[in-house]
């Protein structure tokens, strides 16, 4: 049996995927792992190259091509074929540190923990710079139990798509299928196989490398504008789970899902309150969440309250107050310009 | 046959990519050529050893100022008195005086036949523009950079010092942009043929032009000339050659590879029994620094510049090229600089690391060959550097690579002249 799968999501990356692949194919792991490359429609030579990679690795690399579906459907897929213990995605635009990795795999052949999370960092290109997420208060190699856990160790709150490591029974186990042809979907991912979770290992390894290529790949808000749509589905369905769970499962985790549910409710609000630019059209769609959210649960509702331009802009039916007056504008433009 | 005549600052001797570029051209092309010249300025620290690039078909004639202005008047006298021999100019950059000759003779002679070649952008260059500072001293932007306190963040003095350094320096700014797009936008629409070695950099410069104007307009690549690589035998040593050659400033900057290789260092100190780096040419006093803090120079070495052939014989005798683009991701989508270097790099054989934008000209041409291509990431650039020193990654370069090849791309240059010109 492999120890690990690694699904690999491909949609027209011709120009990364072999950096993906490069990065694991190793000779020292090559038979502790599968690589499960699902191309989603790519409409480039993605799959072609991926096939040279199959031809040299038969027993490792399997290609499955697919309509397009978005990138929860080829997890979808990678989960239902996995046949590794465990579970893990990297996508084709990304890689791995491969002397990490090797080190990683060797210490899954002996794992047994629901899930293992490591580090990982930012590549940001266009700064010519990195960025490490680690999980500094955590400590390596301990079998954490979640229940017993506090999560307010967690570095940026949760355990990310690119950090987590779950074992495959679990991803079955919690039932997880993720949307298709929406964006946003890593945070169901995120939260889901939680529930099912118990314990937890941290490797200190840093293994993922997240690639920014351009500054509007990170912080485009006009993107989240643009998929807002995907934004309200991927949180009715956080809504909608942390209320099913909140009396099922412990208080620990109830937590955890609720602060990934808090923290993409505030990026859920600002989208409407900050970054869209049409605020009548903004004003009339975020009325009707903000209406949909305190009929379906008081409790996450009232958290928001902490979220200043939320309490603010609640208080004025989120009418948008701006400054119209040209002088005032002129005038903020010019101290703006100074400092 | 046609006689041309070749205005361009750099051409050997002086050792210039340029010049180089512009040499491999001609030789290979069936006209004749006077390229007007010179060989007292080696401006940009370029040497003046290339006394064996020569060719039957091509004459220098050396201008006997050193300076680009009476380059520039010597030029145009020189046309004048010699106009009857010549059925075409052809001008190249940079600098971009020799087009402003150009310019000047089609004033003159609006019969001629006036072939522009472009080297960098004139107006709107993407490697100035990363140059240039845009940020004032005096702004609160940089307050962590240059240690502001609070007193002096609200001090009248420094906000007045910042609204003056605005306005002195946007007029500054705007003054020389404005006469380097007039310069640009008259070579444009005023010569009978532009060449351009991309079509990244045609598309870059000619954004905004109408059909007509970019019609003109033709793509010859940087090209190599197999006849001048020297014959070589590889030496089996149990160290990989890693090599660079060509200019490095603070903008081309190696640092992440230094930074790849000294975190490879700390993981294997029997590094240096197993991999050497040569740089050849010029290096940043800040990257130089960088070797010296980390004791690098076991196993990274700074070696002088060398003359064209035998830079050509280095390349050959190389395990892997190494090639560096400007990280310009900060102003610009994609590359679209076509180092020459590049050219030779592909007429040697040797397999390629390219570490440049994922979008733009090198990395398309390095995919195309089946190169390696890497983005500015010290991370991606160590990882690749760890599976080829420790598992055998392997390169295999495309052999073909005739569109590189000289005598390909001086036909194309032929036939193009043959439609211009009756």
């Amino acid at each position: 049996m492999k120890v690990l799968t690694i699904l690999v999501p491909v949609y027209n990356t011709e120009k990364y995927i072999s950096r993906c692949l490069d990065s694991i194919l190793l000779k020292e792991i090559l038979d502790d792992i599968e690589i499960i490359t699902v191309s989603d429609g790519s409409k480039d030579n993605s799959a072609e190259i991926i096939k040279k990679y199959q031809k040299k690795y038969p027993d490792t690399v399997i290609l499955i091509e697919k309509e397009n579906g978005g990138h929860g459907s080829t997890i979808n897929v990678g989960i239902k074929k996995a046949t590794g213990k465990y579970f893990r995605v990297l996508d084709s635009d990304d890689w791995v540190n491969s002397i990490d990795f090797i080190k990683f795999v060797k210490r899954l052949k002996k794992e047994n923990a629901d899930l293992v999370v490591d580090d990982y960092q930012q590549e940001l290109i266009y700064e010519s710079r990195s960025e490490e997420i680690f999980q500094n208060n955590l400590k390596d190699n301990k079998l954490y139990h979640f229940d017993e856990f506090d999560i307010t160790k967690i570095e940026k709150d949760y355990f990310a798509m690119a950090n987590s490591t779950y074992k495959t029974s679990i991803l079955r186990k919690s039932g997880l299928k993720l949307f298709e042809k929406t964006f946003y979907v890593d945070m169901q991912y995120n939260i889901i196989p939680m529930i099912e979770i118990d314990t937890f290992r941290y490797y200190k390894l840093n293994i993922y490398r997240y690639f920014i290529g351009r500054k509007d790949q990170s912080m485009n808000l006009q993107n989240f504008v643009r998929n807002r749509d995907d934004h309200e589905r991927v949180m009715k369905f956080l809504i909608e789970t942390c209320v099913e769970n909140r009396n099922k499962i412990s208080n620990n985790k109830y937590k955890y899902i609720e602060k990934i549910t808090f923290n993409m409710l505030y990026t859920h609000y600002a989208i409407y309150c900050i970054y869209f630019t049409d605020k009548n059209q903004a004003s009339k769609e975020i009325k009707k969440f903000d209406k949909y959210l305190y009929d379906k649960d008081k409790v996450i509702y009232n958290l928001t309250n902490d979220i200043n331009f939320v309490r603010i802009n609640r208080k004025t039916n989120f009418k948008f107050l701006k400054i119209k007056n040209k002088f005032i504008l002129k005038l903020l433009n010019i101290i703006k310009k100074i400092f | 046959m046609k006689k041309i005549l070749v205005f361009s600052w750099f051409f050997p001797p002086i050792n210039s990519s340029e010049g180089l570029v512009t040499f491999k051209l001609l030789k290979n092309s069936k006209h004749k050529f006077d390229v007007f010249t010179q060989k007292n300025n080696n401006l940009w620290s370029y040497n003046s050893e290339e006394h064996s690039l020569t060719s039957e078909n091509v004459n220098r004639i050396f201008a006997k100022s050193d300076n680009l202005k009476s380059w520039e008047k010597e030029g145009l006298e020189y046309y004048v008195d010699n106009s009857d021999k010549y059925d075409v100019i052809m001008t190249r950059s940079m600098p971009p005086e020799s087009h402003i000759i150009g310019l000047k003779i089609k004033k003159y002679n609006d019969k001629i036949k006036w072939i522009a070649s472009f080297g960098d952008p004139i107006a709107n260059n993407p490697y100035v523009m990363m140059t240039t500072s845009q940020n004032s001293p005096y702004s609160c932007k940089n307050r962590y950079k240059n240690g502001m306190g609070i007193r002096w963040i609200v001090s009248p003095k420094r906000i007045l010092k910042n609204i003056i350094w605005h306005l002195d320096y946007g007029r500054k700014q705007k003054k020389e942009l404005k006469k380097e797009q007039i310069l640009q936008k008259e070579i444009i629409e005023n010569a009978d043929m532009l060449i351009f070695n991309s079509t990244y950099q045609k598309n870059y410069m000619l954004k905004g032009y109408s059909d007509d104007i970019k019609s003109k307009a033709i793509i010859l690549n940087h090209s190599y000339d197999k006849s001048l690589y020297p014959a070589v035998s590889k030496k089996e040593s149990k160290k990989l050659k890693f090599t660079y050659i060509g200019h490095l400033d603070d903008i081309r900057t190696p640092i992440n590879l230094f930074k790849a290789i000294n975190k490879l260092y700390k993981n294997d100190y029997k590094l240096s029994s197993k991999v050497e780096f040569n740089f050849y040419g010029n290096m940043s006093n800040n990257d130089k620094l960088y070797l010296l803090d980390n004791d690098l120079l076991d196993i990274i070495k700074i070696k002088k510049p060398v003359d064209y052939i035998t830079s050509l014989k280095i390349m050959k005798e190389s395990d892997y090229l190494l090639h560096i683009d400007a990280n310009l991701s900060s102003v610009l989508g994609e590359n679209i600089f076509f180092a020459a270097k590049l050219a030779d790099y592909i007429g040697s054989g040797s397999k390629i690391i390219g570490i440049t934008m994922l979008e733009g000209i090198s990395a398309n041409i390095l995919r195309n060959l089946n190169a390696l291509v890497l983005s500015h990431s010290e991370e991606e650039i160590y990882n690749y550097l760890y599976l080829i020193i420790n598992e055998n990654y392997n390169i295999n370069m495309n052999k073909n690579n005739l569109d590189f090849d000289a005598k390909e791309v001086a036909k194309i240059f032929d036939k193009e002249i043959s439609k211009y010109v009756k």
